[in-house]
């Protein structure tokens, strides 16, 4: 009985540590239909945080470029979101390609997600939808970006937490009427651990990826980073023909796009 | 050659001069006296060294070269980022030498004289640091009667203690017809001044320290000047002079100054009570003109010959490009004054290279070295301490029973500060020296990440008994290679965190337990509560999960959030500053249930900063308590025996009972001491193989019994359940290695 423990044990504890080694090497995903999170309900306006989880000396953020209305909300979100071009070749836009302004999908006590308003910590969400279509023999692979500029770091900082409840609270999700996500995990990598030496915070989540109108199982990854007010997402839900390997790297790149617009958008000095 | 100071203005060699001395070359003299010289000296890798060389007839004294033998082999065991590290030496040498690093700051003395008084903050880490160096020498059982502004030099990142205890003898430092007296007057204790040589120990060190202190604030020794008889009788029985000492200092310098040894404070006290902050650099921590000194000599040290600016190791942190290194050395002098711990590296290294022709091989060694990289002063100084006192204990108890065969072993112990920065550096002054075999660290995980690359290079096996992050013991599954450096005599924290929910489940009414992750140290937090969800899950168990910011502060509001969820237990995967937090929070909302921590909350800190809203708590712990473990009825007579061996011998050295990590430290090195001594008779000892030899013993010590998976992960389940009961912690025993399953 023990030794059955243990192996289990193992297993457990070595998944854990890939996954974590996954983050350190490339990027996580996301996916279009998870494409925003839920209500930073504890953000409530100044939870007060004595500061934001990560330490560490990353660079510089200019006050005076801070975001402070939703029309600069708009621009910084729009101007940074990744699109198929950052995604590279073959990517295109899908229709409707931009997520609907002040959409805000909320992850119910049930672990489905379900249209919820825009909470007043969020200056500007949108999401931004790009796909490979299917084409001789492999599947649609369908990508997400994701950018949310809140109105407080503490803010952002409470949604990079909720993020990562998520997955514990509701390891099993269903995005929407036919589409599910299993067996979630995710962790987080402030800077300075998990090979993160670039930015803030970020977080990856890995599980699996069940769509009723394709045969089998496919994967799904989340890799969500914070600089600063502003989080971003990119996801990848896998599909027939594509390697998780391969779309991790896609991921990790298009994390870095987005990161340095970011950077550059709130004129960071390192 | 009392004025072993470094460097003064340098002189020219006089033709009666050797060239050079064992390896290094020899640029001029930096002092003279009696006893010998002490010269500027260069390695052939281009550290600059301060050499001390006895005079031949003076080295003929009866029990002279033993005593320096055994001095110098004490000195090696002084580590410490304060004090200047032994180099080299020779005691067999017809004029025997002694190396320590080169530090060309001018010594306290030298700065007050030209510059007056130190400002307040500066004395602070001035006292901080030389109290921290005070620490290191007593801990390696050497006492060094003679601190005095001379002997503490000033750097830019800090001050730094010369000369501990070293080669000093009557004639050097004579002042009494008998011979009797060590030190300098105005910079003496009583017990030494009136040469009580039996009652002379740390503390005569502690009073010259307040000498020192109260020199640097005011200008003026406490007890004067003058005719040496009259010093030395105010000494001993006149108040010390503190006029103009700021107050905040004034009743730790008064105690440091306490006629009767047994009521000053020890070094380690002081220490903590000076440690506000530490230098970065000299402009932060001395007076313009004190720099301006420092910068003076560094950039003439500049110009010395042989400068080669591509000389590597000076910072063993810099990558190795010539053109960095040439604009460090010829821009402000860093590179040089940073030689403290480079040189030391280099130095042992060049021991290893006795078959390129340029060095004479090897002598077989009867001397190997365990060492210890701990945090020392920094955050968990506590489980540092304790682990570096267990330790030594392990290592006298080897020496004390073999007797110097097959080999002696020293302990050599390094402080990472619990800082990252800089770990790595302290874990290279051990694993560069080649007497090193094996290493007892890190105390903590972001230290043991920052140090790593160090060990695996050198190929030092890494015991440790506090650091659970996962990746130093699983990896090679991702792809990477496989652990072939760290031994883990604890759980790993995911493991801690299954014990932990499987702890919880002993209680039947929980149905419903709230797991708080909190991000300030994310990693133990998310393996932590990865654990708890894999062990509940086990269990049938569904727990309510939050995650929130780390330093968040209102926890009275989560908290209230998860009791409305129907929480019936609350687990706090978080730090201890988090947890006192949440105690208070549980409290005040009366919450009725069991409540549980790990790893990071555990210890006496967790006791006294929540006082009685820890009370009820249950914390697992990586350790057990070895007087409850000596007093267990349950533990076989024979574990008992090793149990109160070590009781003992902590109570024999150290005074009191020994503190939770310091057990199964004792343990650890004793595992590898003693299959050092088996493996001794088998063939020369050397790093290379000695992981997995390790890896593969079933040892069983003071506290319980040891054994490895293949990736050096412990096998078993590691973890004790304390419930906190009227302030302390009481042991209930291990944490059950299953659930127990709910009807």
């Amino acid at each position: 009985m023990r030794d059955a423990y243990g192996r289990l044990l193992r297993a457990a504890a070595v998944a854990a540590g890939g996954l974590l080694l996954a983050g350190c090497s490339s990027g996580g995903g996301g996916d279009e239909a998870k494409p925003s999170r839920a209500t930073p309900t504890a953000s409530a306006s100044g939870a007060p945080t004595a500061s934001p989880t990560p330490a560490g000396p990353v660079y510089v953020l200019d006050p005076k470029k801070a975001p402070r209305t939703q029309a600069d909300a708009k621009r910084l979100a729009l101007a940074v979101v990744a699109g198929p071009d950052d995604w590279g070749p073959g990517y295109v836009k899908r229709s409707p390609y931009l997520s609907d302004p002040g959409s805000w999908p909320v992850l119910d006590a049930s672990c489905e997600w379900e249209a919820g308003t825009l909470p007043r910590s969020v200056l500007y969400s949108v999401t931004a939808y790009s796909e490979i279509p299917a084409t001789g023999g492999k599947g649609p692979l369908r990508v997400a970006a994701t950018v949310t500029v809140h109105r407080t770091e503490p803010d952002a900082d409470w949604e990079m937490a909720e993020t990562l409840e998520e997955a514990l609270r509701c390891p099993d999700q269903q995005l929407r009427q036919g589409e599910r996500i299993t067996g979630l995990n995710s962790l987080g990598m402030p800077y300075g651990v998990g090979g993160n030496q670039t930015t803030t915070d970020s977080l990856i989540e890995r599980g699996e990826y069940h769509n009723d109108a394709i045969k089998g199982q496919q994967y799904y990854t989340w890799f969500q980073t914070r600089v600063g007010q502003v989080t971003f997402a990119s996801v990848v839900k896998g599909a027939s023909g594509y390697a998780e390997g391969d779309t991790n790297a896609v991921q990790a790149r298009v994390n870095v796009f987005m990161q340095d617009r970011v950077k550059e958008q709130l004129g960071a000095q390192s | 050659m009392s004025p072993m100071a470094q460097p003064g203005p340098l002189q020219e060699l006089l033709p009666s001069d050797p060239s050079s001395i064992a390896g290094y070359r020899l640029l001029g003299r930096l002092g003279a006296g009696g006893m010998g010289v002490v010269y500027l000296g260069r390695t052939e890798s281009g550290e600059l060294a301060a050499v001390k060389v006895t005079l031949a007839d003076q080295a003929d004294q009866p029990d002279f070269r033993a005593r320096f033998r055994r001095e110098v082999e004490a000195a090696r065991r002084v580590v410490s980022p304060w004090a200047v590290p032994v180099t080299g030496a020779d005691p067999d040498a017809p004029e025997p030498w002694m190396a320590t690093a080169f530090v060309p700051g001018p010594s306290v003395g030298e700065a007050v004289r030209a510059h007056g008084p130190l400002p307040e903050r500066s004395v602070r880490i001035l006292g901080g640091a030389v109290a921290r160096a005070l620490a290191a020498v007593h801990a390696a059982g050497l006492v060094h009667r003679d601190v005095k502004p001379g002997n503490v030099l000033l750097a830019v990142d800090g001050p730094r203690l010369i000369d501990f205890g070293i080669a000093r003898t009557s004639g050097e430092t004579a002042l009494t017809a008998t011979d009797m007296v060590v030190g300098t007057p105005g910079f003496l204790a009583p017990e030494q001044a009136e040469a009580r040589t039996d009652a002379i120990g740390p503390p005569a060190d502690v009073f010259a320290l307040g000498c020192l202190l109260a020199y640097a604030t005011t200008g003026r020794p406490p007890f004067g000047a003058g005719a040496v008889d009259a010093l030395m009788y105010r000494t001993v029985h006149d108040e010390p002079d503190l006029a103009g000492v700021p107050e905040d200092l004034l009743p730790l310098l008064a105690a440091c100054l306490a006629k009767d040894p047994a009521d000053r404070p020890i070094a380690e006290e002081i220490a903590d009570r000076l440690t506000e902050d530490t230098p970065g650099t000299a402009a932060d921590w001395l007076p313009a003109p004190v720099v301006t000194t420092i910068a003076e000599r560094s950039a003439a040290m500049l110009t010395l010959p042989d400068i080669d600016p591509t000389a590597p190791g000076t910072d063993p942190d810099a990558p190795a490009k010539p053109s960095r290194r040439g604009f460090l050395l010829l821009g402000a002098g860093a590179a040089v004054l940073a030689a403290g711990g480079g040189a030391f590296a280099l130095l042992d290294r060049r021991d290893d290279t006795g078959a390129d022709g340029k060095h004479p091989a090897p002598k077989p060694r009867n001397t190997w070295a365990i060492g210890v990289l701990a945090d020392l002063s920094g955050p968990a100084r506590e489980i540092g301490r304790a682990q570096e006192r267990g330790a030594r204990l392990a290592v006298e108890r080897f020496n004390a029973l073999h007797k110097g065969k097959p080999f002696t072993l020293e302990l050599k112990v390094s402080d990472d500060r619990g800082q990252s920065a800089g770990a790595l550096a302290a874990a290279r002054r051990l694993t560069t020296d080649p007497s090193v075999l094996a290493v007892l660290g890190p105390t903590s995980d972001d230290t043991g990440i920052a140090a790593l690359p160090a060990f695996e290079e050198a190929g030092v096996p890494l015991l440790t008994t506090s650091a659970g992050y996962n990746l130093f013991t699983l990896r090679g599954d991702g792809g990477g290679a496989p652990n072939t450096t760290v031994l883990r005599a604890i759980p790993q924290h995911f493991m801690a965190g299954v014990y932990l929910a499987w702890s919880a489940t002993l209680l039947p009414q929980i149905r419903r337990p709230g797991v708080l992750q909190e991000r300030t140290d994310d990693q133990y937090g998310w393996q932590y509560t990865s654990g708890a969800r894999f062990g509940f899950k086990q269990a049938g168990i569904t727990p309510h999960f939050r995650v929130i910011p780390g330093r968040t502060t209102d926890y009275r509001r989560i908290i209230g959030e998860m009791i409305d969820a129907g929480i019936d237990a609350y687990i706090h995967n978080g730090v201890r500053s988090t947890a006192v937090l949440a105690a208070r929070a549980l409290k005040q909302l009366g919450f009725t249930g069991p409540r549980f921590a790990g790893q990071h909350v555990f210890g006496p800190e967790f006791l006294k900063e929540a006082g009685s809203d820890a009370e009820g708590w249950f914390v697992c712990a990586p350790v057990i308590d070895p007087v409850q473990r000596a007093a267990d009825p349950k533990q076989k007579p024979a574990d008992r025996k090793l149990t109160q061996e070590l009781l003992d011998a902590h109570r024999k050295r150290y005074g009191t009972t020994p503190a939770f990590y310091t057990g199964e430290s004792f343990d650890v090195v004793n595992m590898v001491t003693s299959w050092l001594a088996t493996s001794a008779a088998k063939g020369p000892l050397t790093r290379k193989g000695l992981w997995e030899a390790l890896r593969k013993q079933k040892y069983t010590g003071a506290m319980g019994g040891y054994q490895f998976r293949d990736n050096g992960e412990l096998i078993g389940v590691g973890t004790f359940l304390y419930g906190v009961q009227k302030g302390a912690y009481k042991y209930f025993g291990p944490a059950p290695a299953e659930p127990k399953k709910k009807a």
